[in-house]
């Protein structure tokens, strides 16, 4: 081979690698700081307590104090068990914290946390992956009586914003093991200069971002792995429109997560709430209810989300379009198992289910925010003389 | 809803201004002091029967000098039946004034060149001798801030189960919004309860669960300020927390400059998330005003444009209106052009001058010409007059004469004395004998208003008077005594806002000036708790424990007695006497920001 076509051949080749190599982003990574290069920091946030343990939780440990606390926390992807906490408050103030890291609804000898310095640093996985681990860091407020967490480290990596390639940084500012609610943070070194200014480089996660070179559409994965910006094409506006057919029910709360088909996550809180996001397609991913039966009752918690869902709705957001969702509409309870006959003395196994008209399934229910009554609530299986044959927990889990 | 009655006030700090009496407290007790109320604190019902009875009497006696001459031309009186009597010592010293009410009396003695002297005499005094001292000289007794009774913390720390039963009574037997109130006081005292009662018993408007969660945080500003941001970041709506980081940076030290700083990043963040434009505005001009205060110009700079942009969007009346007058107030430091556009075409005369005011008071200290150019567009004559004392405190510094232009033009005898003594206040530490002389001023204006009928919506000229104690004290120690007496002698009721004011000072006289019946409505009641809690603490709270809670009024005047208590004893004293003016005597005091 001739020198000049082998030169050619190896410009060639470096040409295109080079090339491939701009097209691959490197991985978003997660990072937790040193003690001291501390970056970011969220603030705390109150754990919901109760003195009651979850029903569905079982103790292993022998408490040593003479009174205990108990919290659920929803943490990484929304398909996950709840991590159960017990406080366990020794008379002298001193404080023992366990938590079901492993999520098996145990609270076992193992899972005893180690304070240092008042603080309690736990690792607990975010998605089914048991080695995707985030470090959630967890405080007792003596003269709160409170049990405060917060997230550690972040999520790093880089992204083309416009012409330039950003550094960026993601925080789980509200604790909740995801990084594309109202509250979480994205960071990101527009001036290159290595440092991360408070002011001008930190922002709340929002549908648009308006930066110095103009208005983008953030497309934000809730697990940190993906973070686009788009120069805004349009934005229409979706309003959350939640009504039900049972008129002596109330909704205290609702909080529906939207996401486009590029990945991009969105929260939608509280009745009429509106949201100004780029035009695409979107569907809701998950929901979060808390209704009261009349004004004064119980108010329970009801999540549904797309794990054993069913197909899913789209919406399409046009430019300058108003979108209203009623993500409550359609509700539909099924009996699962009901239909199949049933011999005496076999078992006949029945599962209540609801789906959204969104394909969501409702997979937990929880009485109060505190969610220590998860299986408080029993469903009753009938003849079709309205005779009760069983009674059984709602299933709920 | 007016927009003053904003959950948060716009109370700034200003770097660099000497906050009223800060340095008082720290006066140490030495033994030569008289401390005739230490006594009183040791036996506090003794201190609080007082004696109100006895027959006619004629009052006879004589003044003299420090060197035991006898002084002619002293004006003695002493106040009988709502009204002063007056006796003039002739050439031997010698006075006797008509025969009154046989009770122990406070007896006053002026004369050009010597110190205001007030003293008690009681009815077994027969021939009285006062004591003059030359202004010249120093006097023979001295006054100063006390410091708290050790009892105070002790029914502090008692509240928890003294109020904490009967709140909770309240509380759980209350409807609605009712519960507000005694959750709020609650907060206070009880800041976990309450937290852990909010989780399953919110409020079905989480407005009202954020301003119970609010109180709970402010208690906690100064004890522990990490727990206080806690709970803001516990907080429902986003001007809540935006608003609550602001108050946690404020309450950190100066040399905590960073976590300021960095507090104020996390509120903007906070406003940005405030979808009505009107409050996301009127806290971006909180966090730019503090960005200014902190010497962060260039950022401050950015938000208040930011916030220019959207102010001019806004209309010019109700909370828009207000909105664009808080912006402009911050605007005006950076762009007083500008910032005036942004005031002009209020309707409402008040909603104009309070910006203007503020406005005024902002550039007083930096450019006062422009102050009081902008004081002058003010409309309404009183309004003016109000926002004069302050404009006056930060402009002597800089430009003592146009101050004084400007305190010579309030037609408000009153509020032209505050403004003379909100002076001597600026002045305390640059220039003690101006200070000195603005003060006596000050007193001499409000001598002339003794016996002349008050006018309404005017402060009370005693209550003016005993504002400006800790200023004397913060001049000189040596002119609180004869500051105290000269407040003294301007009112013969017993007045408990006079006791709450007095007790500072001298618990013993504050507990003769309380009223001896216990109040019966609402707006004595405040005063009268809030200077009980002062004067005796633990009888404080043994008598709002004695209350009845029969009927539902019964308990509701219960619960404002609480919680005025639990308002006095949870502060600090600095924070007490801000409270004093903030609810009972409508005054203006260095710190506060808005009327």
């Amino acid at each position: 081979m001739k020198p000049v076509i082998s030169l050619i051949l190896i410009l060639l080749t470096l040409g295109i690698l080079s090339v491939a190599s701009l097209g691959s982003e490197p991985a978003w990574t997660y990072e937790v700081p040193s003690k001291g290069q501390q970056f970011g920091l969220p603030s705390w946030q109150i754990l919901p307590m109760s003195e009651r343990c979850p029903t569905d939780v079982t103790v292993q440990v022998p408490y040593q104090g003479q009174g205990q606390s108990y919290c659920q926390i929803r943490y990484g992807q929304s398909t996950l068990a709840r991590v159960a906490m017990v406080l366990d408050r020794a008379s002298d103030g001193e404080i023992t914290l366990y938590v079901d890291v492993n999520r098996n609804r145990k609270i076992e000898p193992g899972e005893r946390q180690t304070s240092v310095n008042g603080l309690w640093n736990i690792e607990l996985p975010v998605s089914l992956d048991s080695q995707d681990k985030r470090t959630l860091v967890c405080r007792f407020s003596q003269l709160l009586g409170t049990l405060s967490a917060r997230a550690e480290g972040y999520i790093e990596g880089k992204l083309p914003i416009g012409t330039q390639r950003v550094a960026a940084r993601r925080v789980d500012a509200d604790a909740n093991g995801q990084f594309a609610d109202l509250a979480d943070r994205i960071w990101l070194d527009l001036n290159a200069d290595g440092q991360w200014d408070a002011l001008n480089e930190q922002f709340t996660v929002r549908p648009i971002l308006t930066l110095p070179s103009g208005r983008y559409a953030v497309a934000a994965d809730r697990l940190g792995q993906s973070l686009v910006f788009r120069k805004l094409e349009g934005t229409g506006v979706v309003v959350l429109v939640p009504r039900v057919e049972d008129k002596g029910a109330s909704i205290q709360s609702i909080t529906a997560s939207l996401i486009g088909k590029d990945g991009g996550a969105f929260a939608l809180r509280g009745g009429r709430s509106e949201l100004s996001i780029p035009v695409g397609q979107y569907r809701i991913y998950s929901l979060v209810v808390v209704a009261r039966s009349g004004k004064r009752g119980q108010a329970w918690e009801y999540v549904f989300n797309y794990e054993g869902g069913r197909t899913y709705r789209w919406f399409d957001l046009k430019r300058n379009s108003r979108l209203e969702i009623n993500p409550l509409d359609h509700l539909d309870l099924v009996a699962e198992g009901l239909g199949k006959t049933c011999q005496p003395g076999r078992t006949l196994s029945v599962k209540p289910v609801v789906f959204t008209g969104d394909g969501l399934r409702m997979n937990a229910c929880t009485a109060s925010s505190t969610g220590q009554d998860a299986t408080q609530a029993y469903v009753d299986l009938l003849d079709a003389k309205g005779k009760v044959l069983a009674s059984q927990s709602s299933g709920f889990a | 809803m007016r927009p003053s009655s904003i959950a948060f006030r716009n109370r700034r700090c200003f770097l660099g201004i000497v906050v009223l009496g800060l340095g008082v407290f720290s006066v140490s007790l030495s033994p030569g002091l008289v401390l005739g109320e230490k006594a009183a604190a040791e036996r506090p019902d003794a201190a609080l029967k007082g004696t109100r009875t006895g027959a006619p009497r004629a009052l006879a006696g004589v003044v003299l000098d420090s060197e035991s001459r006898p002084i002619s031309g002293v004006r003695v009186f002493a106040w009988n039946s709502n009204r002063r009597v007056y006796a003039e010592t002739g050439k031997t010293g010698r006075f006797r004034l008509p025969p009154m009410s046989g009770q122990s009396q406070n007896l006053y003695a002026q004369a050009d060149g010597f110190r205001f002297r007030g003293i008690t005499i009681e009815p077994s005094d027969k021939d009285i001798r006062i004591r003059l001292t030359r202004t010249t000289e120093a006097p023979t007794r001295l006054m100063h801030t006390l410091p708290d009774l050790q009892s105070l913390k002790q029914a502090y720390d008692s509240l928890s189960t003294q109020f904490g039963p009967f709140a909770k009574k309240c509380i759980e037997a209350a409807e609605k919004t009712d519960r507000l109130r005694p959750l709020e006081t609650l907060a206070c005292v009880e800041p976990a309860w309450v937290l852990q009662y909010l989780q399953t018993n919110g409020f079905e408007n989480a407005w009202f669960s954020d301003y119970v969660r609010w109180a709970a945080a402010k208690a906690l500003l100064a004890k522990s300020p990490d727990d206080a941001l806690v709970i803001v970041h516990s907080l429902e709506a986003p001007m809540w927390r935006s608003m609550g980081c602001i108050q946690v940076a404020e309450a950190l030290p100066a040399a905590q400059q960073a976590k300021k700083l960095s507090l104020l990043a996390e509120a903007l963040l906070q406003a940005q998330a405030i979808e009505a434009p009107d409050k996301r505005l009127a806290t971006l001009s909180n966090i730019g005003g503090h960005f200014l205060d902190l010497g962060q110009t260039e950022q401050a700079t950015g938000i208040l444009r930011e916030g220019h942009e959207i102010a001019k969007t806004l209309p010019i009346k109700e909370w828009p209106g207000y909105a664009r007058g808080c912006l402009a107030e911050e605007l005006a430091r950076i762009d007083l052009k500008e910032a005036l556009k942004l005031v002009t075409g209020y309707e409402d005369d008040f909603d104009h001058d309070r910006h203007h005011g503020n406005i005024a008071h902002r550039l007083a200290g930096k450019d006062p010409a422009k102050a009081q150019h902008v004081l002058n567009m003010m409309r309404n004559r009183r309004n003016r007059n109000r926002w004069s004392s302050r404009v006056c405190y930060h402009m002597a510094p800089v430009d003592a004469p146009r101050a004084r232009d400007i305190a010579s033009a309030i037609d408000d005898a009153c509020l032209r004395a505050h403004a003379l003594g909100m002076m001597a206040l600026s002045l305390s530490d640059s220039d003690k004998p101006q200070a000195s002389t603005l003060v006596r001023e000050a007193f001499a204006v409000l001598d002339g208003l003794v016996n002349t009928r008050p006018v309404r919506g005017t402060p009370n000229p005693q209550d003016v008077a005993l504002s400006l104690l800790p200023v004397a004290e913060r001049i000189t120690v040596e002119l609180v005594h004869e500051c105290f007496w000269h407040a003294l002698s301007l009112d013969e009721g017993a007045r408990a806002v006079s006791a709450a004011c007095l007790a500072r000072y001298d618990r013993d006289i504050a507990a003769k000036c309380l009223p001896q019946a216990r109040p019966v409505n609402e707006e004595r009641s405040a005063s009268y708790y809030i200077a009980l809690a002062l004067i005796d603490p633990e009888a404080c709270v043994r008598q709002a424990q004695e209350l009845p809670e029969i009927s539902q009024d019964d308990r509701k005047d219960k619960m404002w007695a609480w919680t005025r208590i639990v308002a006095m004893l949870r502060r600090n004293p600095q924070e007490r006497w801000e409270w004093l003016h903030e609810e009972l005597m409508n005054l203006w005091y260095v710190g506060k920001e808005d009327i």
